[in-house]
């Protein structure tokens, strides 16, 4: 994944279309895909946190 | 020669660099204002801005519209609106003065639906609090320029994002996603905060700022579809006899009862538009319609009825430009998600907060670095970002 961060972008803006888009199921996947750089970047600074002390 | 001081690389540092710089205060400022304006619902429903209703039952729109003609006796209406799914059994009069045409020196009146009365009125809308951060954050209280300023301060973030895309791919070679260089001095630990939080809003803030910076053109959309295909309509009909504007012939709710009947299964009415408007010609109403769910929630149809016989005359096309901006506003507003989307939209407008200060921070400080010791080369390919 290194180098690649960025790209969870489109995720995200894919996300926040369908949201738009659809209702129901589709919204909350389009939730989940809307916070996925969200999600992985806390998890990554986590493990860097930990990885560290 | 490395990929760092490339003449592309070094292209997108100053694109990123000042771009990011002259949209630093407006954007904060956007930034601070848009995270309240996020909740403008329930800061309004808070204040008591738009009444709610306290009785449900069947609609009596021609009652409200009784009720809203003994209020206000001497005024015009200019557009009745309902709104079932944010303000449900509330119907929305928008009044003026006789002469007015427009919006511009419209009054407010809310009345409950299932019984006519009138919940309140509000004489300035634009002074409620929600709208006067909202004048703020679209207009910089400027009207048109101001909005124009709006769509150039998202379309500089728009070129800092993407360039900073740029300088972000050899930063990311040497330090791992997520690392904060703590204990090296503030400067590095601010950098890789600048980068990883960059990185985490990325998607969000390009599609806010690109919906800004269309909601920016909104109002001279509005302005060419009425010079051209709103003029073309009214020249179609301008030998047809004008009715009175303040009391057509046909009532409001049997506009309703035909447009409804004409419209898509189940889509309903938003708006009417009286005659004599702006937006209309001397002899239609025009209505809105939209949908209830999903994208058709976002979608507008209008069409133009007959204020002397009652008949649908004609749909009205709306072109793409128009759709575009109003799949703009939710996209820019993130207020069609419920709760988790605005807390979404919340937690990056705060993050994008920070990295627009500590952009502005590294810049500044790097500058008062060079001045203390000239000559200093940048320390990386990271650093040269800032």
């Amino acid at each position: 994944m290194k180098g690649r961060e960025p790209w969870l972008g489109l995720v995200t803006i894919a996300g926040l279309v369908a949201m738009l888009l659809g209702e129901g199921l589709v919204d909350a996947a389009g939730l989940a895909a809307a916070a996925v750089p969200l999600g992985y970047g806390g998890q990554a600074w986590w493990r860097a946190r930990r990885s560290r002390s | 020669m490395q990929p760092s001081t490339s003449r592309w690389f070094r292209l997108n540092l100053q694109i990123h660099r000042w771009a990011s710089l002259v949209a630093t205060l407006p954007f904060l400022v956007l930034c601070l204002t848009g995270a309240v304006l996020v909740f403008r619902e329930e800061i309004d429903a808070a204040l008591g801005v738009v009444p709610v209703r306290a009785a449900e039952g069947e609609a009596r729109v021609g009652d409200c519209l009784a009720t809203l003609g003994r209020e206000f006796p001497d005024q015009r209406v200019l557009s009745v609106g309902l709104d079932p799914l944010n303000h449900p059994g509330v119907m929305l009069g928008v009044v003026a003065a006789p002469e007015e045409t427009g919006f511009e020196r419209a009054r407010l009146a809310y009345f409950e639906l299932a019984s006519g009365r009138m919940l309140g009125d509000d004489e300035d809308p634009d002074r409620s609090f929600t709208g006067v951060l909202l004048e703020l954050h679209a207009e910089w209280f400027l009207g048109l320029p101001g909005r124009l300023l709006g769509a150039l301060v998202g379309l500089l973030v728009l070129a800092s994002l993407l360039s900073g895309l740029v300088l972000y791919a050899p930063y990311v070679r040497r330090i791992a996603y997520g690392v904060i260089r703590r204990g090296r001095g503030a400067r590095l630990a601010q950098l890789d905060l600048h980068n990883f939080i960059g990185a985490v809003v990325l998607g969000w803030a390009v599609v806010v700022s690109l919906s800004g910076f269309l909601l920016g053109f909104s109002t001279i959309a509005l302005g060419v579809w009425q010079m051209t295909d709103l003029a073309a309509i009214r020249q179609e009909y301008s030998d047809a006899t004008p009715v009175d504007a303040r009391h057509p012939p046909v009532s409001v709710p049997r506009v309703i009862e035909v447009a409804t009947a004409h419209a898509r299964s189940g889509w309903g009415v938003r708006s009417i538009l009286y005659p004599g408007m702006d937006l209309t010609t001397p002899r239609h109403y025009a209505v809105l319609l939209g949908g209830t769910e999903g994208l058709e929630a976002r979608m507008i149809d209008a069409v133009m009825i007959d204020a002397d016989t009652g008949e649908v005359a004609r749909d009205v096309e709306l072109p793409g430009y128009l759709h575009a901006m109003f799949l703009a506003e939710p996209l820019h507003f993130g207020d069609y998600g419920g709760l988790p989307l605005k807390l979404l939209w919340t937690a990056c407008n705060l993050l994008t907060l920070f990295i627009t200060a500590n952009g502005a921070w590294l810049f500044f400080d790097r500058r008062r670095a060079q001045r203390l010791r000239p000559g200093r080369a940048a320390e990386g390919a990271g650093d040269e970002g800032a």
